[in-house]
């Protein structure tokens, strides 16, 4: 068989891993209720008409004035705020007609986002790009064209996985506190991302304990993009991972991020254990 | 034919920098307000700084006490209203590095005045402050930047602290 046709029949023949791909559809869609949770109290500060923002202009076209519509008219922010809950609780069903919601749910995070950019960090654009994809998961699809964009949604979540973590390390590595080690030391002097008890303490000013977590943090973001490819060895990897983005949500109070990179993983998570967790979750049959 | 489309504009918004405009244009338009991605989180360097956002302001009576902008409002340290305040803070010490000078011996604030970093951090304190503590413009309102910086790591574990007060801002009433 051809290379070519080994291609065509790998994408098209069945959807790869489903319940791999359908606890990564799950979190991500998840993550955007977290992610309302999170700012519910300040939501109309962030985008009700009373904001904190000071509005500029943008570029105007079709596709701007689209995303950016909550930027230039807050009194929108309730339809748009509650739609996007509306669309990721649907997003979470898995229904040959799930992908509306998801693309409602997905349009208006982008929303939301641009009117109130400095409220967020990476970790919400990571998820906006990943439900991009997820919308056109139905991991129940029967038909060729469905299997195959599922399947194109996997490698797709699966690189972009990977190039976070290998554009972050390059964009780390072109500085100079992450090379030196001393990336973690300044990281705990931030007021914003640390906590009192780490100023002045041992801790902070150890510096083994500050470069050996610099460099923890760098090279396990440099092996990333080949590691989960690897199959052994991979899961060990991954909690690895998980207890990684744990201390940056724990310790420098970033759930937010730390979250949508732990439930990215699911992609990368053998189909029998996701099949299991969904399972212990009764979250098969959603 | 939809999805070549897609990844020829991606990949043209990917390497703009190499691009013409007359490209780039179109690439970005496409591209900036669906797909921008910026996984710059602590990267490359983090300031060796902490610095928090200030303010005081005056009605018909002395000057208040200065304030933490989220702080003298509830809203803590790790707290989503602080992270949009570090935010403006990041876009204000940039200001300050690239547009903050002396002439004659006296601090000139003309440019940082008129940058809209300079605005969204001030719009930011009068907003809370006119939401939570008095509906009523005050008389005058001041900011500052209340730097404290971090000591290198192979020096003795010491803090230095600067204060910049930007220039006094009457509001329109």
């Amino acid at each position: 068989m051809k290379i070519t046709e080994k291609i065509t029949h790998h994408l098209t023949a069945r959807v790869i891993t489903p319940h791999s791909l359908r606890l990564l559809s799950l979190l991500v869609y998840a993550w955007f209720l977290i992610n309302v949770m999170m700012v519910w109290n300040v939501k109309d500060l962030l985008w009700g008409v009373d904001n904190v923002f000071y509005r500029q202009g943008h570029a105007d076209s079709f596709i701007e004035n689209f995303f950016y519509q909550l930027i230039y008219d807050a009194t929108r922010f309730k339809i748009i705020f509650y739609a996007h809950i509306a669309g990721a609780i649907l997003g979470l069903t898995n229904k040959s007609w799930s992908f509306i919601p998801r693309i409602i749910a997905w349009s208006t995070g982008w929303m939301l986002f641009y009117a109130a950019t400095e409220a967020f960090n990476s970790g919400m654009m990571i998820i906006l790009s990943l439900a991009f994809y997820c919308s056109i998961v139905y991991t129940n699809a029967k038909g060729v064209f469905r299997i195959t964009l599922t399947n194109l949604a996997r490698y797709a979540c699966m690189i972009q996985i990977c190039l976070v973590y290998l554009v972050a390390t390059v964009y780390k590595l072109s500085g100079k506190q992450w090379p030196s080690g001393d990336a973690m030391y300044y990281t705990l002097h931030i007021d914003h991302f640390s906590s009192p008890m780490w100023i002045g303490s041992w801790v902070i000013q150890s510096a083994v304990v500050m470069k050996t977590l610099t460099y923890f943090a760098l090279i396990y973001q440099l092996l990333f993009p080949v590691m989960v490819w690897i199959k052994k060895g991979r899961h060990v990897f991954l909690i690895i991972g998980v207890v990684f983005h744990l201390f940056i949500g724990i310790f420098l109070h970033l759930w937010d991020f730390a979250l949508s990179m732990i439930f990215a993983y699911a992609v990368f998570v053998e189909d029998g254990l996701a099949r299991r967790v969904l399972a212990a979750f009764r979250l098969r049959g959603l | 034919m939809i999805a070549l489309t897609h990844f020829v504009l991606i990949t043209a918004y990917s390497f703009r920098d190499n691009l013409p405009h007359a490209i780039t244009k179109y690439a970005d338009r496409y591209a900036v307000p669906m797909f921008h991605q910026n996984w710059k989180l602590f990267a490359p360097d983090l300031p060796k700084y902490n610095v928090e956002l200030e303010y005081r302001y005056a009605t018909s009576s002395p000057w208040s006490n200065w304030e933490d902008a989220s702080g003298a409002f509830g809203y803590g340290k790790t707290s989503r209203i602080e992270t949009v305040e570090q935010g403006f803070n990041t876009a204000l010490g940039w200001q300050v590095l690239n547009n903050f000078y002396s002439r004659d011996g006296r601090k000139q604030f003309d440019r940082i005045l008129q940058s809209p970093d300079y605005a969204r951090a001030l719009f930011f304190v009068l907003k809370l402050h006119q939401l939570k503590r008095d509906p009523v413009m005050p008389d005058s309102v001041q900011v500052r930047l209340n730097f404290r910086f971090t000591p290198p790591p192979d020096q003795a574990y010491t803090f230095q602290s600067s204060l910049l007060e930007f220039p006094v801002y009457v509001p329109q009433k």
